[in-house]
């Protein structure tokens, strides 16, 4: 008797979808211009990552839509050098292991990262428009730690204390 | 019904532990409930001149929270995409203290209210800063003491 083979699968159909898209991916850069062809849905670790991120550069570009006064008051517009800044540590959180919470303009006039860990811990990342940097760790029930960075410099150690703290 | 004017009235410095303080917060940095830390200011611009520090609206001269949200109280802005939160006075942080590497003389400062109506909005007030041991004199606490004043505002502003 002449053993039957089995049908013959292509081997694409049957992986995950982010699977075979991430062996395509040479850089996020691309995907984040080709928005279009982004998954919509997708339970991979890396699709959800990538458009977490996605839509934080897309809150950092729209920081510059706020006008003086957001606040309700008057806070400072987030300027060029601040939301420039913003995406460039972005790109550099990233490449870490930190998964920001959200991006929005600081009302001391410049653009902060926001992060949620356990315990009610929160942390922020502050770069302001007159080209200061500074982190804070702070959560109800948890003592304040603040100050400020060199944002071409410190963001390794910066990234590692926060990385500990949440 | 527009806020109280000023109409000539002096200013009132008496302060009830009960009273609230009204101040605007934009909707943009309420997430998931929560006020995010960036729509504080860090220490609120605790200058000198109490005039120049944090804008509050204070409860006894208001009809309303709603007040806050007023253009006669809101320099003549529309606030569209803003809501009010409040801070009880008898809650405002007393004796904070000075991080230790800081060299300064005054260890310990505190937060006090001071009724400063404009024209049109009679319930104008800001928050003041001053050293412990000179109670309502405005001095700029130092930076470790106004991050731990923003972190405060946070944790106790709370949706009217």
């Amino acid at each position: 008797m002449i053993p039957i083979a089995p049908p013959v699968q292509n081997p694409i159909q049957n992986e995950p979808p982010a699977i075979v898209y991430r062996m395509e991916v040479t850089q996020s850069a691309f995907w984040m211009k080709h928005t279009d062809v982004f998954p919509k849905e997708s339970a991979s670790i890396f699709w959800t990552r990538e458009r977490q991120f996605m839509q934080l550069t897309e809150s950092t570009r729209k920081a510059k839509a706020f006008e003086k006064g957001w606040d309700g008051y008057d806070a400072s517009a987030p300027n060029d050098t601040s939301v420039t800044r913003t995406l460039e540590v972005l790109s550099r959180v990233r490449d870490s292991k930190l998964s920001p919470y959200s991006v929005l303009p600081s009302a001391d006039g410049g653009v902060g990262i926001s992060f949620r860990g356990s315990a009610n811990k929160r942390a922020v990342l502050e770069l302001l428009n007159d080209g200061t940097s500074s982190y804070i760790l702070y959560g109800k029930g948890h003592p304040i730690e603040s100050s400020e960075f060199n944002s071409n410099t410190d963001l390794p150690r910066i990234f590692q204390r926060l990385e500990e703290y949440l | 019904m527009p806020p109280q004017h000023t109409d000539g009235r002096f200013a009132d410095q008496t302060f009830a532990a009960d009273e609230l303080l009204f101040r605007r917060v934009p909707m943009s940095h309420i997430e998931e409930g929560e006020l995010s830390l960036l729509a504080i200011t860090n220490g609120l611009k605790f200058e000198k001149n109490p005039p120049e520090c944090t804008s509050v609206l204070r409860g006894k001269y208001c009809a309303h929270f709603s007040d806050a949200l007023h253009l006669d109280c809101a320099e003549d802005k529309q606030c569209p995409d803003t809501t009010v939160y409040f801070l009880l006075v008898g809650d405002l942080p007393k004796g904070i203290m000075i991080k230790p590497s800081e060299k300064v003389p005054t260890l310990s400062w505190d937060l006090y209210p001071y009724h400063n109506p404009l024209p049109k909005c009679y319930a104008h007030t800001t928050i003041c800063s001053c050293e412990h041991s000179a109670p309502s004199v405005p001095v700029k606490p130092p930076p470790s003491v106004r991050e731990q004043f923003r972190k405060w505002l946070w944790e106790n502003l709370q949706p009217c």
